[in-house]
């Protein structure tokens, strides 16, 4: 690599041009869908105002299309940004990769033609059995299509992490030394993976059994819609959604981060180290957010108490990872580094923020008692927005304006500076009307208002506005640099 | 409980905010090292603290156990068998009695749904899940007399917001005149 000129550019010894390309495109296509389904968001804040009206059960299928199509994304996005770095230490097949976007493609496929042909609403959680009992409003096909297109997102990713364990293996000799745990145990310093590594092991771990669960819900209901008479309870399939739920969004986050890992370094001059703090929080994550679930199931009383006991302690033990851990290292990183701002390290240095952030409301929702007036209230987009908007969408952004200084000889301007700040606005604008509305007890997914229920949803649209209007230009900047991009041997 | 939960939240990730701000201007002082042992005291320090918060909210917050009816304490309560279908509510009595017990069986008949009870300034005071197949007790008593509204909080299909029901909150004395 001879890109000398760019004070920011990072050895990628394995990457080739393909590869390079692929994660570029992946990079770009989630930013369109990101940029859609928030105009989407835009448009049911919209309705909930009362400034346009759209019928219910279209509202439905909006909300359907923005919750898949925007979890879906944040996967899609946080694997090219974990197979991005982590080609750095291991060799990956981009055949395998190519595989996995088709896949994923055709998953996108069947889904839009689930909603918007077959008219399905059942939302991005399918809880069963409402996809097979929709009172006339889809058919058995339609259900039966979305189902399929989340299978096929399920079995991309499956089969990319597949080879992701296989090359962590090969390099590390196995998994748990891929997560450090020698380092963990004795103290052993020899051949301590990076972060990157350990970070993208966890994941590849617990989100494997979670999509193997996601799966298994799956097809039972796509055999319950078909033979009705093949019934799952209703309890079992709940837990099993909201396990691979929580996990796969999670998941996407914990992809994403690695960005922060790899790309602040390049800003503060001091690499992000794996240490022994670093290594246990990864192992507990590895545990907690497959333990943590319960906490969506607070209001079913017939769970077992030690259950929900449980989902309540590690909500709060989980923030110990983010702020502890990822946020403190982030700011130690960080204090008197002289380092440079732009657009980059600006969203990256949001992203923990906004990660950190909403855990906060998350973390309060996790209380039993709280949940008990909380639960299903616009309180539950507003925390999980805030980790995603400000958090997890960031660090997609952060890492593609990296990308693009990193491969351009384009300098970053003092309009990206502001651009940080008007993201963090608009985003946190959202957010907050979220929460608000969430206090005062306003209903999630409810497509049509009382007129008491309004007060925050106009603030809430202006923001939005904003915040679509920022990431059309992040958009924008990406894909005229693109073209022009190879890398540099 | 609502606006506890909001004003500690805006708290909480406020500080969060000043301090993340206080680190970005100093960022670009020069000469700085990396961080080293004293920060990783304090982060310990940070740790401990969080799990010491964690213990004494789970302990705080939990006993009593919140389900109360699960926990088995529902007395003299008057019963109240709730279940709910597409799009509806099927309720044994819509008027009931203030200041007693009341132990709401929720149940759903075909989809999952979601059983809250909104007061009459239009707060959730308490909720459960209304499940297919099984029974989620919950003990509420109400303090306020008036018209309380039963919404769907859990997402069922289309008509899912038109899922509503009232309840009629009477004084005690005009209850069991009432019912006898
Ligand atoms: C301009 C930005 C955005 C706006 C205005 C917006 C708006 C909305 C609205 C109005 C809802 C439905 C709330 C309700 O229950 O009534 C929603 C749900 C949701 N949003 Fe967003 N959103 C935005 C960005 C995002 C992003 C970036 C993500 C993820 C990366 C996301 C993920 C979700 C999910 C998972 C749901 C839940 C869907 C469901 O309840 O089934 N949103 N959003
Ligand atoms: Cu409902």
């Amino acid at each position: 690599m001879t890109n000398t000129k760019q004070p920011l550019s990072m050895d990628l010894p394995h990457l080739t041009d393909s590869g390079f390309k692929t994660i570029s495109v992946i990079m770009g296509l989630s930013a369109l869908v990101i940029l859609l389904m928030m105009i989407a968001g835009l448009t049911m804040r919209l309705n909930q105002a009362q400034i346009i009206t759209i019928d219910a059960a279209l509202f439905y299928q909006v909300l359907t299309a923005h919750g898949a199509g925007m979890v879906g994304v944040a996967g899609l996005s946080g694997a090219g940004i974990m197979w991005f770095f982590l080609s750095r230490y291991v060799s990956l097949s981009v055949g395998i990769l190519l595989t996995f976007l088709s896949l994923f493609l055709l998953g996108v496929v069947l889904i839009l033609g689930a909603i918007f042909v077959g008219q399905f609403g059942a939302a991005w959680t399918f809880l069963y059995p409402l996809p097979a009992v929709s009172g006339g409003a889809w058919g058995a096909g339609a259900a039966a299509c979305f189902v399929l297109g989340l299978t096929s997102i399920g079995v991309a990713f499956l089969l990319l992490y597949l080879d992701i364990g296989v090359a962590i293996i090969r390099r590390y000799g196995s998994l748990s030394k891929a997560l450090a745990w020698p380092l963990i145990f004795s103290g052993s310093q020899e051949d301590v993976p990076p972060p990157t590594v350990i970070a993208s092991t966890a994941v590849t771990i617990f989100n494997t059994i979670g999509i193997v669960v996601g799966a298994a819900v799956l097809l039972a209901t796509l055999a319950n819609l078909y033979m009705p008479e093949f019934k799952t309870d209703p309890l079992l399939a709940k837990n099993m959604i909201f396990f691979f739920g929580h996990v796969f969004i999670n998941a996407s986050i914990y992809m994403s981060v690695i960005a922060v890992y790899e790309i602040i370094p390049l800003y503060t001059g001091r690499p992000w180290k794996s240490s022994r703090v670093f290594a246990i929080a990864w192992s507990a994550i590895l545990l907690m957010v497959m333990a943590v679930y319960p906490h969506h199931l607070l209001q079913d009383t017939v769970m077992p108490a030690w259950a929900l006991t449980m989902g309540q302690i590690i909500s709060y033990l989980s923030g110990i990872p983010i702020i502890a851990v990822t946020a403190f290292s982030l700011l130690a990183y960080i204090y008197r580094s002289n380092m440079r701002w732009d657009l980059a390290s600006g969203l990256l240095v949001l992203s923990i923020f906004g990660w950190a952030g909403g855990s906060v409301p998350a973390i309060i929702d996790g209380t039993i008692s709280v949940n008990k007036v909380m639960h299903n209230t616009l309180w539950v987009p507003g925390h999980f927005h805030f980790y995603l908007i400000v958090g997890m969408v960031a660090m997609v952004f952060g890492f593609m304006a990296w990308l693009r200084f990193e491969t351009s000889s384009k300098q970053p301007t003092g309009m990206d500076k502001v651009a940080v700040w008007i993201y963090a606005i608009g985003g946190l604008g959202v957010v907050i009307t979220f929460l608000i509305s969430g206090a005062l007890s306003v209903p999630r997914r409810f497509a049509v208002y009382t007129d008491a229920w309004t007060s925050q949803t106009v603030y809430a649209s202006g923001f939005a506005t904003l915040l679509i209007l920022i990431v059309t230009m992040f958009l924008l900047k990406f894909l005229i640099a693109a073209p022009g991009w190879r890398r540099q041997e | 409980m609502q606006d506890f939960a909001l004003t500690t939240s805006f708290i909480v990730v406020g500080v969060l905010a000043l301090i993340f701000l206080l680190f970005i201007f100093r960022s670009s002082h020069e000469g700085g090292d990396a961080p080293g042992l004293k920060a990783e005291g304090t982060r310990w320090l940070l740790i401990c603290a969080m799990i010491l918060f964690t213990i004494i909210a789970t302990y705080s917050t939990l006993k009593p156990w919140p389900h109360q009816a699960v926990a088995g304490v529902t007395g003299s309560a008057l019963t109240v068998k709730v279940n709910g279908a597409q799009w509806y509510w099927d309720v044994s009595h819509d008027t009931l009695p203030i200041n007693t017990p009341i132990l709401f069986e929720v149940s759903a008949q075909d989809v999952n749904h979601g059983f809250a009870l909104y007061d009459p300034d239009g707060r959730i005071v308490t909720q459960t899940q209304a499940m297919p197949g099984y029974v989620n007790k919950l003990l509420y008593t109400f303090e306020k007399t008036g018209t309380y509204k039963v919404l769907c909080l859990e997402f069922c299909g289309p008509a899912h917001h038109e899922m509503e029901h009232e309840f009629t909150l009477v004084e005690k004395g005009d209850f069991t005149k009432e019912s006898n």
